[in-house]
């Protein structure tokens, strides 16, 4: 039977996650000689741990971590299994509503502190009316967006 | 939506399906029609949510993948049960301590509160998980009945009605014969259990006293048979409605059986109106598949040609569904001499699966299924989003 002659695909039009792979044995010429150490493509899911039980996805909304690198619209990887320590950048429930700020330990108390040197946020002490969610570990941007 | 009175919704948004503790609390019974409860919802500011099943299986996968960190074997018994093993300590007792390291990882990775029950037996563990939920502020929520002593002293306190698999009939035929308690079930002697409740009652008698019945079963079983049933958001009343509603169920059932590698030698589609109006329609069409076949094109077709033979004009119609029957592993089923296989199927097959497992449900299918939603569709009115699932649904932070 016969395929449908092999298009190039655009860069553009690969989504996130998707897996190329060429198949040597489908060329009518000389046999690849690299067919026999074909591999997966790089897996962002691997990298980023997105298939472990404790890995949840949030995005981030505003300016409030620009200064510790998180800009508006980037995508984070939030994980539960780690015990949140001073320096983390953490997601943490405040007043009902899902926030994203770095936790800070000053004499002893647990603050929530934003990273934003042009605008003032409120520090808000990380108390038992505070829930810390997960602690960040990984962030994706979308340079075109 | 901690501490707050929360109902979860049926398909439809029908009827109360699911509650929490608060909603319990103001006597919101299961399977109570929202339409009766309307001044208790508003009275007490009772939140509603659809079922979000996207979340739910979502939730499920992570909790047991956590609970395979811990255990060799994991049985998914439903949406938000599992049993595992934990192999017991020398003394013969349970691993309290291990169970708790369970709990507390599923607490910590997915959120999840539960409670955990340790026995010899499946039987003995769903009532060890029962009492330890109505001890959870004693016991921190994992009892653990290895012990016999323990069991006999629990089991006079507990009643029997609330035994995993004693519903209230059962319980009603033994009051006679003055079992109230489980203490009283466990002594039963197996003979008279089998005479009251067949032989069922007679293992789970047995599994009350230690000994484990049933083969634990890790791998869930091959399906036998599958069906895709649903009742409509809105009574359908045209041909060309009941039609794409019966080929998108059709659609789904065969996506089912694809998922599993089997086919199905038998299917079965029905029809009806609503269940509490006098002379509502009910039909049902069946057919033979030869060959045995997963492939949407043919089981769609079927549906199609059952619906319009199963419609009367001027009827209205609630639920309609496909059954796909006599299901054996793709390949191994017989082929039919006259029929011409398509090479191409099983490409083809791939592919539409393919394409949906990557762009999600129901990107690719058949143009008998009509497209976008409908008003016959499910309604889910007040669904919560698919948080963990969707990259447009995902929470925000600020």
């Amino acid at each position: 039977m016969l395929l449908p002659p092999m298009q190039p695909v655009p860069i553009a039009a690969v989504s996130s996650g998707l897996r190329l792979r060429i198949i040597g044995a489908a060329g009518a010429g000389f046999p690849s000689p690299a067919q026999d150490w074909a591999d997966d493509a790089i897996s962002l899911i691997e990298l980023l741990r997105l298939d472990r039980a404790a890995s949840f996805v949030f995005r981030i909304s505003g300016s409030s971590m620009i200064d510790a690198g998180l800009h508006d619209n980037d995508v984070v990887v939030v994980d539960r299994d780690v015990t949140p320590s001073n320096g983390h950048i953490v997601i943490a429930i405040v007043e009902g509503g899902f926030v994203v700020r770095q936790l800070a330990v000053r004499q002893g108390v647990p603050f929530l502190e934003a990273r934003n040197s042009r605008m003032s946020y409120a520090a808000t002490v990380a108390d038992d009316a505070v829930e810390v969610w997960g602690v960040v570990r990984a962030s994706v941007r979308d340079y075109q967006r | 939506m901690r501490n707050v009175p929360l109902i979860v919704l049926s398909n439809n948004d029908g009827c109360a399906i699911s509650r929490s503790e608060e909603a319990k609390a103001l006597h919101i019974k299961m399977g109570d029609p929202i339409f009766k409860i309307r001044d208790t919802i508003k009275r007490h500011g009772i939140q509603l949510r659809s079922s979000n099943y996207e979340l739910y299986a979502d939730l499920n996968r992570r909790f047991n993948a956590v609970i395979a960190e811990h255990s060799d074997v994991v049985e998914v018994y439903s949406i938000d049960e599992s049993f595992f093993r934990l192999p017991v300590l020398a003394n013969g007792l349970g691993n309290v301590r291990g169970a708790h390291q369970v709990r507390s990882a599923i607490l910590r990775c997915v959120g999840l509160p539960t409670r955990i029950g340790l026995g010899p037996t499946r039987t003995l563990s769903k009532v060890a998980n029962a009492l330890a939920k109505a001890t959870e502020k004693i016991w921190g929520g994992v009892v653990d009945l290895h012990d016999q002593a323990l069991r006999d002293r629990l089991f006079r306190e507990w009643p029997v009605g609330e035994v995993w698999g004693v519903g209230k009939a059962l319980a009603g035929r033994l009051r006679p014969l003055g079992v109230h308690t489980t203490a009283d079930l466990a002594a039963l002697p197996p003979t008279v259990a089998r005479d009251v409740g067949t032989v069922v009652l007679e293992r789970l008698v047995r599994e009350l006293n230690g000994i484990e019945c049933d083969d634990f079963h890790p791998e869930p079983e091959a399906l036998k048979g599958t069906a895709v049933t649903r009742s409509f958001g809105e009574p359908v009343t045209d041909l060309s409605s009941l039609r794409e509603a019966m080929s998108r169920r059709a659609w789904r059932a065969a996506e089912k059986i694809r998922a599993q590698q089997l086919v199905a030698t038998r299917m079965i589609a029905f029809a009806h109106g609503s269940r509490f109006k006098a002379n509502s329609p009910s039909a049902s069409r069946s057919a033979r598949l030869s060959p045995a076949t997963n492939d949407p094109r043919v089981i769609v077709a079927f549906a199609n040609r059952m619906a319009e033979a199963m419609f009367e004009n001027g009827r209205a119609y609630t639920k309609c569904g496909v059954l796909l029957e006599e299901l054996c592993a793709d390949g191994a089923s017989q082929g039919d001499l006259f029929a011409v296989p398509d090479p191409r199927a099983p490409w083809l097959l791939a592919a539409l699966d393919g394409i949906n497992a990557r762009f999600g449900r129901d990107t690719i299918g058949l143009a008998a299924q009509g497209i976008g939603a409908r008003q016959f569709d499910t309604k889910r009115s007040q669904k919560s989003p698919a948080w963990t699932t969707r990259l447009a649904e995902i929470p925000i932070a600020r």
